[in-house]
């Protein structure tokens, strides 16, 4: 009984910032491969998505998706670029375990979409030459009220005092994360596999 | 006139339990053979007094039960339950019939080289499962008289004075003259198991009669201790270098079905727990894209373990699939493959061995003469249905098995290793890895 009520529940991933298209290829992969859920990855936004179809390394076998929009499947993850706020709802109907969102902008039309997700994730580097790009893009999420997961490139001691100081007493994340470097989302090793176990909701 | 019954156990356990006799009984503890009514299996539950609480001994069982009922592993005796009342502690273990090391010894006062290079590769494999566990757990006693040989298979008993390590905060125990300098200076960790065996080993290694072995010797040297998995990839290589005559297993054995949903997964992990529960080390494997079991099992029970793409629990043990986007630098394990093909039956011929699941449903089986006619093809009707079973008999003539009704394929019962054991009979494994 509690197999088929995780199996039907759908779990859906927002994911905005530096490497949001690595970490989301990266994370179906994981689930489709080693977990063996259905999963799709839907882009948010004008991104580059749609290049992995013409940039697959594996040479698997790439299938069009029989839906109602434009998809491609590589290695049991169906990929749909070009997805807008109508078509999000269409996708959301259908009939998969996890659902990931690569999010290329988070514009008022798409916070909404960003906000339903059960996990949000935002990617950046609060290295101090990036701190103020970083600043600017904290504010998009203070309005929110269900937290924001942070993961951070390249985390060190200074950077993390920084972050207490400054931003550490706010609201807006619920955690503050070094991001793993996976040098290829396509081929996941032992190391990538423990991270991407880490950033998975159970 | 029948004399008083007395009883033994707690409330709540006898509704479970029927008691066979008692054991063992000393003035604070109590021992009780029982049998599982609803499984017909026996186990031994351990009365321990709470009025005799005692710093070593008493504490020690209550102390055990809780480390050993969070470990699953072949050759670590299973706790099945711990129970209280208002004046005693009732620990439920595994009955485990044998004798230990030291009496072995004792009694035939050596034992082979390879028999040695078994022990050893059971006792490394226990501990590497202790010491990788997520809040690692050193032994500390590793000597003659807990290493326990139970037919054929090797059992690490008695975690009295097994210890969480915690930091700093964890008590250091030891037998005198298996204890390495750590321990003597009131320290533990890791390393004092891996020189704890190494002693127990070499006072196996000295008991016998046998021309010196030097390479075993240089295993035994307790001045070079590695880690449980590096000790135990040593004797393993020295095993594959000695074993001419039984050189374990790379088969696969192929479960399949003529119809879906008749029990041919649940076979096949029963067949998987029987076969390492009598020492044949054995692995499922899924060969089907659309189930996906090993992933199901551990959702619903968090005591299965992964290490290495292995899975484990109790006597099981499965190999996770994974799909294209993972890199699979796993070697492939060494033992019997359980394949669990579904009802893909052309896949299943290209298996050394295959076991034929058929319902009572004969018009689904189109092909049984081409499966059956297979001389290392054993048919299993499921579930039991004398007549149809009979008249496939007929039809094949080969003997057809009966799989019993079982709720749990992870339990060793009576009535299912009867039929396991038969059936492993006929599939002719030759010799496998023993361990």
């Amino acid at each position: 009984m509690r197999e088929k009520f995780l199996k039907r529940k759908k779990k859906t991933y927002a994911i905005y910032g530096m490497g949001s298209t690595r970490l989301s290829i990266a994370l179906a992969n994981y689930y489709a491969s080693y977990l063996k859920k259905s999963v799709a990855i839907a882009e948010v936004g004008n991104g580059n998505l749609s290049d992995i179809s013409g940039d697959n390394s594996s040479k698997e076998h790439i299938s069009m998706v029989d839906k109602a929009f434009v998809g491609f499947r590589i290695m049991k993850v169906d990929y749909y670029p070009f997805i807008n706020t109508d078509l999000s709802m269409k996708l959301k109907g259908e009939d998969y375990d996890v659902i990931i969102w690569d999010f290329e902008d988070l514009s008022h039309d798409y916070m909404m979409l960003y906000g339903t997700c059960d996990t949000r994730i935002y990617l950046s580097n609060i290295a101090s030459y990036n701190r103020r790009l970083f600043c600017q893009n904290k504010n998009l999420f203070e309005s929110d009220m269900i937290k924001v997961e942070l993961y951070c490139y390249f985390l060190n001691k200074k950077d993390l005092r920084w972050y207490d100081k400054t931003v550490g007493r706010s609201d807006t994340f619920s955690s503050i994360r070094e991001m793993g470097l996976i040098k290829d989302p396509n081929r996941l090793s032992k190391d990538d596999l423990e991270f991407l176990k880490k950033v998975a909701v159970e | 006139m029948k004399e008083a019954i007395q009883i033994n156990i707690s409330e709540k356990l006898s509704e479970k339990y029927e008691e066979v006799r008692v054991i063992y009984e000393s003035t604070a503890s109590l021992v009780v053979l029982v049998r599982h009514v609803k499984l017909d299996h026996e186990r031994i539950i351990k009365r321990v007094a709470k009025s005799s609480y005692d710093m070593v001994s008493e504490s020690g069982s209550v102390r055990e039960a809780l480390i050993l009922l969070n470990l699953r592993h072949p050759n670590i005796p299973i706790l099945y339950d711990l129970d209280e009342d208002e004046d005693y502690y009732y620990i439920v273990e595994e009955y485990i019939v044998g004798e230990s090391m030291a009496d072995y010894l004792y009694l035939h006062q050596s034992i082979s080289h390879s028999e040695l290079i078994r022990i050893a590769i059971v006792l490394y494999d226990v501990l590497d499962y202790l010491h990788n566990l997520k809040t690692p757990i050193c032994y500390q006693d590793v000597k003659l008289e807990h290493i326990f040989l139970s037919n054929g298979r090797i059992v690490l008993i008695d975690y009295g004075i097994a210890t969480y390590l915690k930091g700093n905060e964890h008590a250091t125990y030891a037998t005198l003259s298996y204890a390495s300098d750590m321990q003597l200076n009131g320290k533990c960790d890791t390393s004092s198991d891996i020189y704890n065996t190494k002693v127990a080993l070499k006072r196996i290694y000295d008991s016998g009669k046998q021309k010196r072995d030097f390479e075993i010797e240089r295993l035994l040297n307790v001045n070079n201790n590695l880690s449980a998995a590096k000790e135990k990839s040593k004797w393993l290589l020295l095993s594959d270098k000695k074993d001419t005559t039984s050189k374990h297993l790379d088969s696969k054995v192929a479960v399949v079905g003529n119809d879906k949903g008749i029990g041919v997964s649940h076979i096949a992990i029963a067949l998987t727990c029987y076969l390492n529960n009598i020492g044949i080390v054995s692995y499922y494997q899924e060969f089907t894209d659309d189930e996906n079991n090993i992933e199901k099992l551990m959702l619903r029970d968090k005591s299965f373990n992964e290490r290495d793409n292995i899975i484990y629990h109790d006597c099981f043990k499965g190999i996770r699939q994974v799909g294209e986007a993972v890199e699979d630098k796993y070697s492939p394990p060494k033992g019997l493959i359980i394949g669990d093909v579904g009802t893909n039956v052309s896949l299943a011929m290209r298996f050394d061995a295959i076991v034929y699941v058929i319902s009572s449903r004969i018009y689904k089986s189109n092909e049984i003469d081409d499966i059956a006619s297979n001389p290392n093809t054993v048919v299993i009707i499921n579930p039991k249905s004398i007549g149809v079973g009979v008249e496939v008999a007929k039809l094949i003539g080969k003997r057809v098995y009966s799989f019993p009704i079982d709720e749990d394929p992870f339990a060793i019962t009576k009535t299912k290793d009867k039929v396991l054991s038969q059936i492993v009979k006929r599939l002719n494994l030759g010799r496998a890895q023993i361990i």
